[in-house]
């Protein structure tokens, strides 16, 4: 079969001249490896940022006052949310509202002994890890009766119990904080351990992740602006949320607009939006590059086609018909950059690899886009291709015989 | 290379490849034993048939190609016949006639020699005998086809099957070796693999350079790239073969060897030769002698007949 024939003649071509036909290809081997690097690293990214997010739940969501209403007048005591409005949000979705406590959060200085850290305190209702994903390990989590009886009751990273108290089972020791000036010892009632996350190295702080009952956290009364909510992950978060502002409104007897939710769902969802477009955006300006080397297949093939002007003529009076020279020309501009582009995949995928192993993030390659990227590098070849062939096909055999 | 080795044992029919079940039966042509096996009546009958890989069957090489004397015009089919030739040139303005109502025959089994000084047009009848060049007036006829219809496609495969070319700078594709260069035709007539390079080889034997199979263009001497060349020319057994110059870049050892195994493609396979030389050596070969000046004929001599 001359398509064989064709293939070891390309072969053999290209390994004539090594060096120019590495040259030639450099331009598809990096096109090919950036496009490959570039959306491997954006489709690990956002396996990473979808793994974070299932840590918080997909279906957290926080409920807050629109500060543009506040900004001209000032901010009364019945714009926040009280306990009352909690019971009638719960009352109105009893199966949409799983969790529903105002957030709260304060960080404290402890000491231990001659130990010194800082405390990063969250308020909690009871059975939050029931939600968040938090992995007690010693005694419990904050539970209803804390949380009712605002009881000085901690818990506590392994890490931190690990530092205080020089133990992994810290559960029955107290920890001194100040909390709205007031000085309180928290027993410690559990002991939770945490799988690192890529966003532990985005805090620069070495404090303590701590949930204490909420109530200690809130100053004088029990209002707030902040609200925590987990709830149904079944629903569309963006419509759940949407009707759950709508409704608080309603019976605060408010502006439609006056309260605002951000749901963990809907934020990934921005992220891995935004995740996306960078990776296509840059694929893109990658993609660019395979065009750069499509023309430098085609220059090489052009030269190559002068060159080998003889041979054509030879070929042809041998009795080498147009489409015979047109193929042979083809499939050596398409072999070089089809090699071009598999010599890129693997490059890509090293860089990709070499990447996320540092940011230490398994790299998910996309068998779809190596095989387009391959693809694409063959269609680039041809395409560049198609008019050196053209060329030398179209040769008069009497001139290319006579070609010096 | 020794003499012994392209000497009639060589080209003797008992060497050359038997191949029954092939259904383009062009090869065995090469071989004495099918001139006699074959029908020995020169009816031309390519008239009727178009398809180019099959006239051989029906036409096969007459059987007094072997021992007579070539040069008996009545009992040879006419192989090539050209009627009022004329081929111009424009290059801008100027307008150079390299052919001038030029009208030979040539039949089966003659040995040619065209002669002429440069400019007398020898080379561009070649080039319009060898189907590379058309004509701008007139008519050629090669084995009864008109040429001057044929599409560039059916042009080539004429070139692939019906003609070996044989060139005065050997025209052996460079870094390739000699037995892939001699299956360069049966690669373009779609010749299996297998069949194509034990054919290759036997014709590399027939020609004396067996031991070079694997050598590269450029790791021969000018007299073996000649011989490779002519092994290569009758790669699909063509009837015809066409010599440019042949001699020309070669001492003259190695011309007396190209030459001797052209006369013996002429008696013993039957094979039609035609030379351009300058080199009246060259052309003592040939039963004729065609003379060109300023693109015309001057002088057409047959030995013997003369």
């Amino acid at each position: 079969m001359l398509l064989w024939e064709n293939i070891k003649m390309a072969l053999s071509s290209i390994k004539m001249n090594k060096m120019r036909s590495f040259l030639t290809m450099l331009g598809i081997i990096i096109g090919i490896s950036s496009v490959i690097a570039i959306t491997s690293i954006g489709a690990s990214a956002e396996v990473v940022v979808s793994k974070e997010f299932e840590a918080y739940g997909t279906n957290n969501m926080f409920i807050y006052i629109n500060w543009e209403f506040t900004r001209d007048r000032p901010l009364q005591y019945s714009d926040l949310i009280l306990p009352d409005d909690i019971e009638a949000l719960k009352a109105r979705f009893p199966e949409d509202i799983l969790y529903a406590a105002p957030y709260t959060s304060g960080s404290s200085e402890t000491k231990v002994g001659r130990i010194r850290g800082q405390l990063n305190m969250y308020g909690v209702a009871a059975d939050y890890n029931k939600f968040y994903n938090i992995n007690i390990i010693h005694g419990r989590m904050i539970n209803q009766s804390d949380v009712d009886g605002k009881r000085d009751r901690i818990v506590i990273d392994e890490k931190a119990s690990r530092n205080f108290f020089n133990k992994s089972d810290g559960v029955g020791h107290t920890l001194p904080v100040i909390i709205n000036g007031e000085v309180r010892d928290l027993t410690v009632v559990g002991v939770y351990r945490k799988d690192p996350s890529i966003f532990d190295q985005l805090s620069t702080s070495d404090a303590y992740t701590a949930y204490i009952p909420y109530p200690l956290l809130q100053a004088q009364d029990d209002s707030t602006a902040y609200l925590e909510l987990y709830t149904n992950a079944e629903k569309d978060q963006s419509l759940l949320g949407q009707e759950i502002v709508r409704y608080l409104a309603r019976i605060k007897d408010k502006e439609p607009d006056f309260y605002r939710f951000e749901s963990a769902e809907v934020q990934m969802d921005m992220i891995n939006t935004i995740l996306g477009t960078l990776s296509v955006a840059i694929g893109a300006i990658a993609a660019i590059s395979l065009v750069v080397g499509g023309i430098g297949i085609m220059n090489i093939m052009l030269v190559s086609v002068t060159e080998r002007t003889r041979e054509i003529g030879i070929r042809k009076s041998l009795g080498a018909r147009t489409r015979d020279i047109m193929t042979q020309f083809l499939i050596e501009s398409m072999i070089l950059a089809a090699i071009g582009g598999i010599i890129g995949t693997a490059l890509g995928i090293g860089i990709a690899s070499i990447g996320m192993g540092i940011a230490g993030v398994n790299v998910i390659i996309n068998p779809i886009m190596v095989l387009v990227a391959v693809g694409f590098s063959a269609v680039v070849g041809m395409f560049f291709g198609l008019y050196p062939a053209r060329k030398a096909a179209k040769l008069d055999p009497i001139e290319a015989l006579r070609y010096e | 290379m020794k003499r012994e080795s392209i000497t009639l044992e060589n080209i003797r029919p008992e060497n050359l490849p038997e191949n029954p079940d092939r259904d383009n039966g062009s090869h065995e042509n090469l071989g004495l034993n099918n001139a006699k096996h074959q029908n020995p009546v020169p009816n031309n009958t390519e008239h009727d048939n178009p398809d180019l890989n099959n006239t051989k069957h029906e036409n096969p090489t007459p059987n007094n190609s072997m021992h007579k004397n070539p040069g008996r015009p009545n009992s040879k089919s006419e192989v090539i016949k050209i009627e009022n030739l004329t081929k111009v040139y424009e290059s801008g303005e100027i307008a150079v006639t390299a052919l001038r109502d030029v009208t030979m025959t040539v039949r089966q089994g003659e040995f040619i020699a065209i002669m002429g000084a440069s400019g007398s047009g020898k080379s561009t009848l070649m080039n319009i005998l060898g189907c590379l060049d058309r004509p701008t007036e007139g008519r050629y006829y090669l084995e009864g086809i008109d040429v001057n219809e044929k599409t560039d496609d059916e042009l080539s495969a004429i070139r692939n099957k019906k003609i070996g070319f044989v060139f005065q700078s050997f025209n052996l594709i460079p870094r390739t070796t000699a037995l892939q260069n001699v299956q360069l035709p049966m690669i373009y007539a779609k010749v299996r693999a297998g069949e194509r390079e034990a054919m290759a080889l036997k014709l590399l034997e027939q020609v004396g350079l067996s031991d070079r199979a694997h050598h590269l263009p450029n790791e021969l001497s000018g007299g073996q790239k000649q011989r490779v060349a002519i092994a290569r020319a009758l790669a699909n057994s063509p009837q015809i073969i066409l010599a440019d110059e042949p001699t020309g870049n070669l001492d003259s050892s190695s011309s007396i060897e190209i030459m001797e195994i052209f006369t013996r493609l002429n008696r013993e396979n039957g094979n039609t030769v035609i030379v351009v030389t300058h080199e009246n050596d060259v052309a003592e070969f040939a039963d004729r002698i065609i003379t060109f000046k300023d693109g015309r004929i001057i002088s057409d001599e047959t030995k013997g007949v003369a």
